[in-house]
């Protein structure tokens, strides 16, 4: 799933006399392609700073939103990361049955988009939703921060969780184990010896997690919470003057990118070997109470977040088809959605091969400039972006505004990393020597790539692909603002649904969108927890 | 063997174990001398990690093992490794990156414990003042040490050592070897330390065993083992050797390069050692060179005899044989095994 | 690698297909939300056979796009909430024929022609039956500190920037920013729309909310609204504005005739019926009969506002709502 930025393999020895003269190629198509990426927060802040912020926002407004942002962020930042972690381990080092199962099941919820999770919120509570009707629990919908902050955490517990995971497995097992001979018991094991192994993991998903909440547009909205995304759309739908919706997004832009540059930090620091022994960790065998109390929290989880969206949905279609209610077709949205996507996952493949070429495989001090470009386009919230390329298109390229076009390439540019990264990784496990055996055997470029390079990556250019049709498929604010005419997706619709109170449209749109990312997700689960 | 008062403080029996259809410990036995350095010797995958680590308890398996007369492993006793008193020392040494050298040192020790006793450790193994430094700020053998004097901290029953010295150096290893070796005995401490390089072995310890596919084939001092090795296996395990086949005949079997005592009838095998051969020019050659290789020290020179079968000779460094010179190979002494059919 | 190709390729004819070409169909900016007119408009389409692009949103939102867009916006046909919303972007909109500006009292249409409403709807406030809170006499009571947290707005929509932009007319700006502040410090609920204002009081999830007339009555013809009515605020100030949602016609339109086609379409009988008896609006040209539960005109107390300076204080009306705190 949208993991997060994972880290660029270094390559020990790379013959600076092969780069200088060839390859130029590729840093060229690399430009391109960064291109877009950078347009919309330049231009923006260009705008703004010499257009002005218009009526501007009182300050008292802008500390509103700014305490309900930073106040929001920590709240579910701290919840999915405890969450997140104790799913992690109990799915990698204890002996509960159906482990492989339930690492599936803990990874799964990453699929739900935010809004639909408000969707969830609502349809389940209130007077009409699923808890009153089955089981005549009624409690009032959680509009606000409740409901926001219990809708995000959940279905942002899964980040944590695979990026968990990954950390606790390369941990020396060597470590937890020299201190059980030394005497220790258990949890002591955990708190002086696993968990400050596992800190540089903790605190990168923490700052993904938070990046993640700070942007999010669709569950804040639809449950009513004020923060800078809403108050954004809000600026830009509901006034003539879109100044300040600008230079709103300016900061936000800021914000979310002062936390990427933080992430990056942190890993790069990380300094504690990763184990080159090939031992598996030694499974904790779980006492009877333990081990119930391990599968009621899972099971807890898994049923709050998959089994009770789907139950929403569904007693939302069935009761608006009992009642005879018109869910209109869906063919359109669900070809539209589908058909973006899919346009969306090549093209960024295609665009991710010069970047992630130029970060690998004929790496240069440039070379991380590029990445970390890539990964700021990636973090920009989605609001800001649409907000940003929407003035941008009208002043400048006239011709794209409003057109499927742009949406291709402003949906290649905020994903272009999720397309990267695993190409980077099968381009990083292979040796760049491959190229140059190849042109020593007499192929040209053309052929090297089309015999050596390609098929080296084609497993990672697969996995983008899925990841990027996943995250195109969700994408709601940058759709709502850049689409043309009559371009609804399925997005759109479950977001404009739930909005007007139409739920039963909105659960059938819902459950046609968790269908259509059903095939993706399973190839990207299978690689991401099999490797 | 070292000490007198013959006090067992590993006893290990019938240790079976298996990962799915493979037998990582088949009847393995140990007996474990208070005292002693123990080495268990053998090739990759012959399961003396894995005897380690039953020992120590992180693994478990049918059999018995007792520590100090206290039965930690057995039918319905399991004993768990944080309450064994076994000091371990891992292959990669697994200091706690997160923690100082004392620190590390002290995790094993009791809150209320002597305060002086991480100093007390450290400077038995050479690192007194180094308490403040990170792991990753440590040479490689200084961090053996420090791995060695956390296990040692908690003055534990016995220490376990898995493969110590496989990621130092050749030259350091020389050096680091002998240094434990004066450690442990200034201690006092029993040890067992698993290798699969048999110098090491031959080199460090009291005592070794020898392990095969699962269990114990031979159990002897260096010495003894490499002189008498209990089948041309171990013989060959521990040392070059060359092998012939012959004939027991009425007390002896007769070969090209010589004849030896045996009781045994029947085909045998003739196992030599390179520095039991000897080469000489002039009187009735029975072998050609085929060529030579030096190694500084000594070299090897590789004869063959008519048939085929071919010898190695190990001489001094300089220069006497090429291929091609006609010599006389002889055995001054051979281990003569049954051969099996 | 071929089927890749096949999908690049239909995926660039799908772009290709999605701007307007000269011959294209006639493009709507409306303002009014789909469910409420998508059936007139195929009903359009099949009398006249012209095709029509709708795009939905808000009508503040779409005047801000057709500022940005300026001359050389795409759209066709502007079809708005609010005069306000109509009368910010005049400056873009052609003079309306006289034919069409004839069909309706010239209260309902702008002074210079170029906007023409199409159907009237009255402000009110909505209330749960069953809550005990004191309903407002004039707008002022609607901030009384009673009904903290149980009132619903939805500060973005063209119809309550409209009936702010009534109260500064009416009241001037300092009065009307007073009031917006004591609105802000009551607790308002916001919504994005004002259907879902009339569905939260039905459910008791607030207790009243300032919409327009016509959403409750179609709720209740689905069957829905049993625990609400409209209250009609009785002092004839600005809480009961009586406003036309309305249409124009772009000056850079390619289908100018279209354009005036639908626009006198949406005049005719036969949409005015529409308007009447599904939407449960006030029909603008005479002989229409009105929908079940609309109240007379007359019976209404509408204060005196020229709906065409509307939208001179539409841009102050948008900053006070920021400027209180409401966005």
């Amino acid at each position: 799933m949208s993991v997060g930025p994972l880290v660029a393999p270094s390559r020990a020895r790379l013959s600076a006399r092969l780069s200088r003269t060839r390859g130029w190629g590729w840093w060229v198509g690399a430009g391109l392609v960064l291109l877009p990426a950078l347009v919309p927060p330049l231009a923006l802040t260009w705008q703004v700073l010499t257009g002005g912020i218009g009526p501007g926002i009182p300050l008292f407004r802008l500390a509103q939103l700014l305490g309900g942002t930073l106040g929001l962020t920590v709240a579910v930042t701290a919840t999915a990361l405890a969450l997140g972690t104790a799913t992690a381990w109990i799915t990698t080092r204890t002996d509960i049955p159906a482990r492989r199962l339930w690492m599936v099941v803990a990874a799964l919820p990453l699929v739900i988009p935010s809004y639909m999770a408000a969707l969830t919120v609502i349809g389940a509570t209130g007077p009409g939703g699923l808890l009153s009707s089955w089981l005549g629990i009624e409690i009032g919908t959680p509009y606000g921060f409740l409901g926001a902050w219990l809708a995000l955490s959940t279905f942002l517990a899964p980040m944590a969780h695979l990026m968990v995971t990954p950390a606790l497995r390369s941990i020396d097992p060597a470590t937890e184990e020299a201190a059980t001979g030394l005497g220790a018991r258990p949890l002591r094991v955990f708190s002086t010896v696993t968990l400050p192994q596992l800190r540089p993991a903790l605190v990168s998903a923490g700052l993904m997690v938070g990046l993640y909440t700070v942007s999010d547009f669709g569950a804040v909205s639809l449950l009513r919470f004020d923060t800078f995304t809403r108050a954004i759309y809000t600026l830009h739908a509901g006034q003539i003057d879109r100044r300040p919706a600008a230079a709103l997004s300016v900061i936000l832009m800021a914000v979310a990118l002062v936390i990427l540059l933080a992430e990056r930090k942190t890993r790069s620091r990380a300094g504690y070997r990763t184990s080159s022994a090939k031992r598996e960790h030694r499974t904790i065998a779980l006492t009877a109470g333990r081990r119930w109390a391990a599968l009621g929290l899972l099971g807890g989880y898994a049923t709050v977040a998959l089994v009770v969206p789907v139950a929403v949905l569904t007693y939302w279609l069935a009761r608006g088809m009992a009642a005879g209610n018109v869910i209109g077709p869906l063919w359109a949205e669900m070809a539209r959605s589908i058909g973006v996507s899919v346009g969306a996952a090549l093209l960024a493949v295609i665009a991710a091969y010069p970047v992630a070429m130029v970060t690998t495989w004929r790496r240069r001090r440039l070379s991380e400039t590029v990445s970390t470009t890539v990964w700021a386009a990636y973090s920009l919230p989605h609001i800001a972006v649409g907000v940003a390329v929407v003035a941008f298109a009208l002043r400048s390229t006239r011709f794209l505004y409003q057109t499927l076009a742009l949406l291709l390439i402003v949906y290649v540019s905020m994903f272009l990393a999720q397309a990267m990264s695993p190409i980077q990784d099968s381009l990083g496990r292979a040796s760049p020597d491959l190229e140059e055996a190849s042109r020593g055997l007499g192929k040209g470029p053309l052929q090297t790539l089309r015999r050596v390079t390609l098929p080296i990556t084609r497993s990672g250019a697969l996995a983008g692909a899925a990841l990027v049709f996943i995250s195109v498929v969700k994408e709601l604010p940058a759709t709502l603002l850049l689409r043309p005419n009559e371009f609804e997706t399925l997005a759109i619709r479950i977001w404009s649904s739930t909005g007007e109170g139409f739920y039963t449209r909105a659960s059938a749109a819902g459950l046609v969108l968790l269908a259509v990312s059903i095939v993706p997700l399973l190839v990207m689960t299978h690689r991401d927890l099999s490797a | 063997m070292t000490s007198a008062p013959d006090r067992l403080t590993i006893r290990a029996r019938g240790l079976t174990k298996a990962y799915g259809d493979v037998l990582a410990l088949n009847d393995f036995n140990l007996d474990v001398w208070e005292g002693s350095l123990l080495t268990l010797l053998g090739p990759s995958g012959c399961g003396k990690t894995t005897a380690l680590r039953v020992i120590a308890g992180f693994e478990p398996a049918e059999g018995t093992v007792d520590i100090r007369g206290r039965r930690v492993l057995g039918p319905g006793v399991f004993v768990p490794p944080e309450q064994r008193r076994v000091g371990m020392v891992f292959q990669d040494y697994a200091l706690f990156p997160h923690m100082t050298v004392a620190r590390n040192v002290a995790y094993g020790l009791s809150r209320d414990a002597d305060s002086g006793r991480v100093g007390e450790v450290l400077e038995l193994v050479g690192l007194t003042g180094l308490g403040d430094r990170m792991p990753n700020e440590l040479s490689g053998g200084q961090q053996q040490r420090v791995a060695l004097a956390r296990a040692m901290a908690p003055a534990p029953d016995v220490i376990l050592l898995d493969e110590p010295f496989s990621n130092l150096d050749a030259k350091l290893r020389d050096r680091v070897r002998r240094e434990l070796k004066v450690i442990l005995t200034e201690a006092r401490t029993t040890a067992v330390l698993v290798t699969h390089d048999q110098e090491e072995a031959l080199a460090t310890s009291d005592l070794v065993a020898v392990m095969y596919q699962g269990r114990v084939v031979q159990f002897d001092s260096p010495a003894l083992l490499y002189t008498s090795p209990a089948d041309p296996w171990v013989a060959d395990f521990l040392g070059a050797t060359d092998v012939l086949h012959a004939t027991g005949h009425r007390g002896y079997a007769d070969t090209m390069i010589g004849r030896f005592k045996t009781d045994l009838r029947g085909p045998v095998l003739v196992v030599v050692r390179p520095e039991d051969v000897q080469l000489s020019m002039g009187e009735a050659p029975n072998a050609v060179v085929a060529h030579t290789e030096f190694f500084g020290h000594d070299q090897l020179v590789t004869v063959a005899l008519p048939g085929g079968t071919r010898v190695r000779s190990r001489i001094g460094p300089r220069p006497q044989y090429h291929a091609g010179d006609n010599v006389r190979v002889r055995a001054v002494r051979a281990g003569v095994f049954p051969a099996r059919t | 690698m071929k089927r890749s190709i096949v999908l690049v390729g239909a995926i660039l004819a799908m772009t290709a297909c999605s701007g307007g070409d000269a011959e294209g169909p006639l493009v709507v900016y409306s303002g009014r939300a789909e469910e409420l007119v998508e059936p007139l408009i195929e009903q359009f389409e099949e009398s006249s056979g012209i095709e029509v692009d709708v795009r939905y949103a808000g009508s503040t939102d779409l005047a801000a796009t057709l500022l940005q867009e300026g001359e050389s916006t795409d759209a066709d046909v502007f079809f708005a909430q609010d005069p306000a919303s109509l009368g910010a972007v005049a400056s873009l909109m052609t003079t309306l024929d006289d034919e069409i500006l004839d069909l309706v009292d010239s209260r309902f249409a702008d002074s210079d022609g170029r906007w023409v409403g199409t159907s009237g709807r009255i402000r009110v406030f909505v209330h749960n039956t069953g809550t005990d809170l004191p309903l407002p006499q004039t707008i002022d009571e609607a901030n009384n500190p009673a009904w903290a947290g149980q009132i619903g707005i939805a500060p973005t929509n063209g119809s309550f920037l409209a009936f702010v932009s009534a109260m500064i007319l009416e009241r001037g700006e300092e009065a009307t920013l007073e009031w917006l502040e004591e609105l802000a410090a009551n607790q308002p609920v916001e919504f994005e729309g004002n259907s879902p204002i009339v569905e939260a009081t039905d459910a008791g999830e607030i207790q009243g909310g300032l919409v327009n007339h016509y959403y409750l009555l179609r709720l209740k013809a689905e069957g829905g609204g049993a625990n609400t009515e409209n209250w009609f605020i009785p002092a004839g100030d600005v809480g009961s504005l009586v406003m036309p949602a309305g249409a124009s016609i772009i000056s850079s339109t390619d289908m100018p005739e279209a354009a005036n086609q639908f626009v006198e379409f949406l005049l005719s009988e036969e949409a005015q019926e529409f308007f009447a008896t599904d939407t449960f609006e006030y029909p603008l040209i005479d002989g229409i009969g009105l929908g079940e539960g609309t109240p007379d005109l007359s019976e209404i107390d509408a204060p005196d506002i020229d709906l065409s300076q509307l939208a001179d204080v539409l841009e102050d009306a948008t900053r006070l709502v920021t400027e209180a705190g409401l966005v």
